[in-house]
């Protein structure tokens, strides 16, 4: 387990997403968040992903944020319809996130959703849809508040971690 | 930066989007607006709001004993996919935003604020599972599908799922901000209803201007959304009616009472329908969106097109082989085309073009005789009408006529009609001799030419004398067959022949005096000429009566009858015989004087008279019905209007309740329907129920009363001449009367002959209804200029407004 702390404002608050594929050795950085440009605070950012479905087994999304009680950051993965480079919700098919304390996932194709736990967000390969290819990380939350992200290495063929 | 316009801005650019969102849903009004206005309307954004007075106690008040009428708002394409159509908009409305004691705090939007619209945003008034569940739902959308739980977005939506966009209820739709620590969503429920409020939010990043939203829905599928002063009440669309007109969506579905659920025409055939009898024509609103109606000429198992066409569209519209359509519009069309060449389309005037494929029927043959019809594969049978004496029967495709013993004379010319698909065409089949079928029975018949006019009017001459009126010299010819030896005398039965003269036949040349008998020795014709001025003065009034008497003394036949003379009269109301404009419906009769072919015995010489009736179509048009008769034929024009608008003509009031007390009285208004100079009797009125508008104080929820539907609207009312009476009232209103207050109930009307379906009024006039209290007692009903006030000091008046 690799452990980061600190983060003094979340406008000014860097993530880092690590997706590593074991078998491949492969590692991508995420670029920081970027300071918000809203009232509201919300900061997001996106993060292509290109799986090899055929050699998929599953991807688990994997969330740690320490402020979870006063804040909120979710994770969306979807399909980039119209190539923007932005993941907007009606291209969204899954989140998992926490909320103000709570964990959960949304299918945002149905509009169904249920509590979680905050082991993360496990797509098998059957749920996987191939024309998936983009992450979103969305950051919400007054500024000043700790927190810290946690990265745990799933034994999977393809992880995606959030710092 | 200046917040202040800035402020104003945004405030502007809401109103923007609402009317936007009134062109979006067709209220065709509104787009005609000239710009002026339009800028005029957007300024109200900045308007000084007024305080919505709310009542208190209205649930004490009884039911309002209320009757009058009602809309019909036609509903667009969009409205029905959705569900729901906007009913009225206002933009001084005082709504409270702030969150009450009891309410949900949802959450602070400092965290649950997502521009982006991402987020577990889920508002759930008590779906079954949940740990509270309440039974709560809200029907959405023109199907059964009611929501317990909506996603919610930062912008002032909800949706039933994050995505169904198709199904979202809007208070705000442009991008707001939330502010950190300030801004909050929260829900409560109101009686039946759950209400969802944005509290303090800013559009954009401008943090001067506070926005805040509401959505407030009821569970009968109504709702309402406020966005600080601007209040948009929206209604559910029926699912089983979709316009509200009352007539049920399979119904309205029906092309004949179409008044616009649908665009285009629906071209369904009825189940087991002959495809070969019908064909199509293709029609185009070259013009903006037009109504285009097909009215046949009969009814059929396909009902006539009505359809609202798209401008530029080109609409293929079936028709009925042989049925002949005039097809009006209220915009102008192009016919483009027709499936079958030999289709007739006619321009007759105006806006009407008469549509028909003709159907050709022949009969060959005397008796027995053929009948062919082409096209020919219509799969029609004939029917034939009782003749004066003969019937016809058929075998393997032949007919014949059968005769009574006692046939009179002048033959048999059955009227046949030929029916397929619900629809019959008449015809007139070959006649017969009936004569054969009679042994010994003299036949007399009379004829004249020029037959029904005998009389020239007073006129001048080329040498300057002035004609009086008097007949011109008319040809009378009595011809006697199948006689023995006998005599045959010829009556002037007229009694009054004035200064008619009547001479022989030019190669005899005398002057007779009627009654002139004569010797027969078999068959004869005896050919008299009438000249003079008939002492009646009035047209045709020359009666001769003929008898045979046989040399046995066995009285022969009689044929009383000469000259016909043919009047019309209006039936219904006021009889008048000089009337040719009818309303539809209406009957006129046809009379003949004296009788034709009338057969009386020889002490019995009595001329009386004969008529018929015809009913006239129940739509607007021009009407020809031509008499015939000896060769000569009469037409009569005629021309068929349709209700066009109603008006009062007096107005009277009475109470007879406890005094010194607020309303409780009722109000007569005697309504005419105009035109008035034909008669409307065959029609019936009725007033469209809808809900109130313009609710303020007193009145504000009492649902029952602003419903016009459940106070006597939507009965159908029947007319005397053209004329009937509307009945207006109020119960008592208990106090307080503080606050005063009022509601309208819009209202238009409809009309059908009786068995028919609804028609709205050419230009769906609006005839509301206003009740108003004042904060001292005083209420009065407001109905088609007049008023009808009654004080607390029971002063009860009814005066006629100024234009």
């Amino acid at each position: 387990m690799v452990q980061y702390t600190q983060m003094k404002s979340v406008v000014t608050a860097t993530c880092l997403l690590l997706v590593s594929v074991p078998a491949l050795a492969a590692r991508v950085d995420v670029p920081s968040l970027p300071p918000s440009p809203y009232a509201d605070t919300e900061a997001a950012t996106n993060i292509p992903l290109r799986v090899n479905a055929a050699a998929l087994q599953s991807l688990t999304l994997s969330v740690s944020f320490g402020s979870c009680e006063t804040n909120e950051v979710l994770v969306a993965i979807g399909a980039d319809g119209d190539g923007d480079g932005d993941l907007s919700l009606d291209e969204a098919a899954l989140a998992y996130g926490c909320d103000c304390g709570a964990w959960y996932r949304a299918d945002l194709r149905t509009g169904a959703a249920s509590a979680a736990d905050g082991s993360g967000l496990s797509i098998g390969r059957d749920e996987f849809d191939p024309s998936w290819n983009l992450v979103k990380v969305i950051r919400r939350g007054l500024a000043e508040v700790g927190e810290s992200v946690s990265v745990d290495v799933e034994k999977v063929r393809f992880d995606i971690r959030i710092r | 930066m200046d917040w202040h316009l800035l402020g104003n801005g945004v405030v502007i650019f809401e109103c923007a989007l609402i009317l936007a969102w009134f062109s979006r849903i067709g209220v065709k009004g509104l787009r005609k607006l000239p710009v002026p206005v339009l800028i005029a309307f957007l300024s109200l954004a900045s308007g000084t709001s007024i305080v919505a007075q709310k009542t208190n106690g209205v649930n004490s008040l009884p039911p309002m004993p209320l009757r009058s009428a009602p809309v019909v708002e036609t509903v667009s394409e969009d409205d029905v996919s959705r569900g729901w159509r906007v009913e009225s908009v206002a933009t001084n409305e005082t709504v409270s935003y702030t969150m009450p004691p009891g309410a949900v705090h949802v959450g602070n939007w400092h965290v649950h604020g997502a521009r982006s619209s991402f987020g577990n945003n889920i508002i759930d008034f008590g779906s079954a599972g949940t740990p509270r569940p309440t039974g709560w739902s809200f029907p959405l959308g023109t199907n059964s599908a009611a929501f317990s739980s909506f996603w919610y977005f930062v912008d002032g939506r909800i949706r039933p799922t994050p995505k169904d966009a198709a199904h979202e209820i809007c208070a705000v739709g442009v991008p707001m901000s939330a502010v950190p620590g300030k801004s909050r969503l929260w829900a409560m429920a109101d009686g039946d209803c759950r209400v969802l409020t944005w509290e303090n939010f800013f559009l954009g990043g401008d943090t001067n201007a506070p926005v805040n939203a509401q959505i407030r829905l009821s569970p009968n599928g109504d709702f309402t959304t406020s966005s600080n002063e601007v209040k948009t009440i929206c209604r559910r669309v029926n699912p089983d009616d979709w316009d509200g007109d009352g007539i049920p969506n399979p119904d309205d579905a029906n092309p004949m009472f179409c008044d616009g659920d649908f665009f285009g025409p629906a071209n369904v055939l009825p189940e087991g329908a002959n495809t070969n009898a019908y064909c199509t024509v293709s029609v185009v609103a070259t013009g903006p969106d037009s109504l285009i109606t097909f009215a046949g000429d009969g009814p059929s198992n396909y009902p006539d097109p009505c359809f609202i066409a798209k401008s530029g569209v080109t609409n293929e519209v079936i028709i009925l082989i042989g049925k002949t359509y005039q097809v009006s519009s209220d915009f102008p069309v192009s016919f483009v085309g027709a499936s079958d060449p030999a289709t007739e389309i006619v321009p007759l005037r105006g806006s009407v073009t008469r549509v028909c494929r003709p159907v050709e029927i022949t009969c060959s043959g005397d008796n027995p005789f053929t009948v062919s019809v082409f096209p020919a594969n219509l799969n029609g049978s004939f029917l034939w009408n009782a003749s004066n004496c003969c019937s016809i029967v058929a075998s393997d495709g032949v007919f014949e006529f059968q005769c009574l013993s006692d046939c009179g004379c002048g033959g048999c010319n059955a009227t046949g009609s030929y029916r397929y698909e619900g629809y019959g065409m008449s015809f007139l089949g070959n006649g017969c001799g009936c004569n054969h079928n009679q042994a010994n029975v003299a036949s007399l018949s009379f004829s004249a030419s020029p037959i029904a006019i005998l009389f020239e009017p007073e006129h001048a001459e080329a040498n300057g004398l002035t004609v009086p009126r008097r007949s011109t010299f008319s040809r009378l010819a009595c011809d006697v067959s199948n006689v023995d030896c006998g005599m045959v005398t010829i009556y002037d039965v007229s009694g009054t022949a004035g200064h008619l003269k009547f001479h022989l036949s030019t190669v005899d040349g005398m002057v007779v005096s009627l009654p002139y008998s004569c010797q027969v020795d078999g068959d004869v014709a005896i050919v008299l000429f009438a000249e003079g001025v008939s002492h009646g003065m009035t047209t045709n009034d020359i009666r001769i009566a003929a008898v045979y008497e046989s040399a046995d003394d066995v009285l022969g036949e009689e044929v009383a009858l000469t000259v016909m003379e043919i009047s019309t009269r209006t039936r219904s109301g006021h009889p008048n015989r000089q009337r040719k404009t009818l309303g539809v419906g209406e009957e006129v009769m046809f009379s003949w004087k004296p009788r034709l072919w009338d057969v009386v015995s020889v002490d019995d010489i009595v001329v009386s008279y004969d008529e018929y009736a015809i009913g006239t179509p129940h739509f607007a048009t021009s009407l020809v019905h031509t008499v015939s008769h000896g060769g000569a034929s009469l037409p009569f024009d005629f021309s068929v209007v349709e209700p066009q608008e109603l008006s009062a003509v007096s107005v009277s009031a009475s109470t007879n309740g406890p005094s010194k007390v607020a309303g409780d009285f009722v109000g007569f208004i005697t309504i005419s329907v105009l035109p008035s100079n034909v008669s409307f009797e065959a029609i019936q009125v009725k007033e469209l129920g809808a809900v109130a508008t313009n609710v303020f104080g007193y009145f504000s929820g009492m649902d029952d009363i602003l419903d016009h539907g459940n106070k006597g609207a939507n009965k159908w009312h029947g007319i005397g001449w053209h004329e009937y009476e509307d009945m207006v009232s109020i119960s008592q209103v208990p106090p307080p009367w503080d606050q005063g207050g009022h509601f309208t109930w819009p209202i238009t009307n409809a009309w059908r002959v009786t068995t028919d379906m609804a028609k709205h009024f050419p230009h769906r006039q609006k005839y509301d209804q206003t009740f108003e209290l004042d904060p001292d007692g005083t209420v009065r009903i407001r109905k088609m200029g007049y008023v009808i006030q009654r004080n607390t000091n029971d002063v009860l008046t009814v005066v006629q407004e100024e234009e």
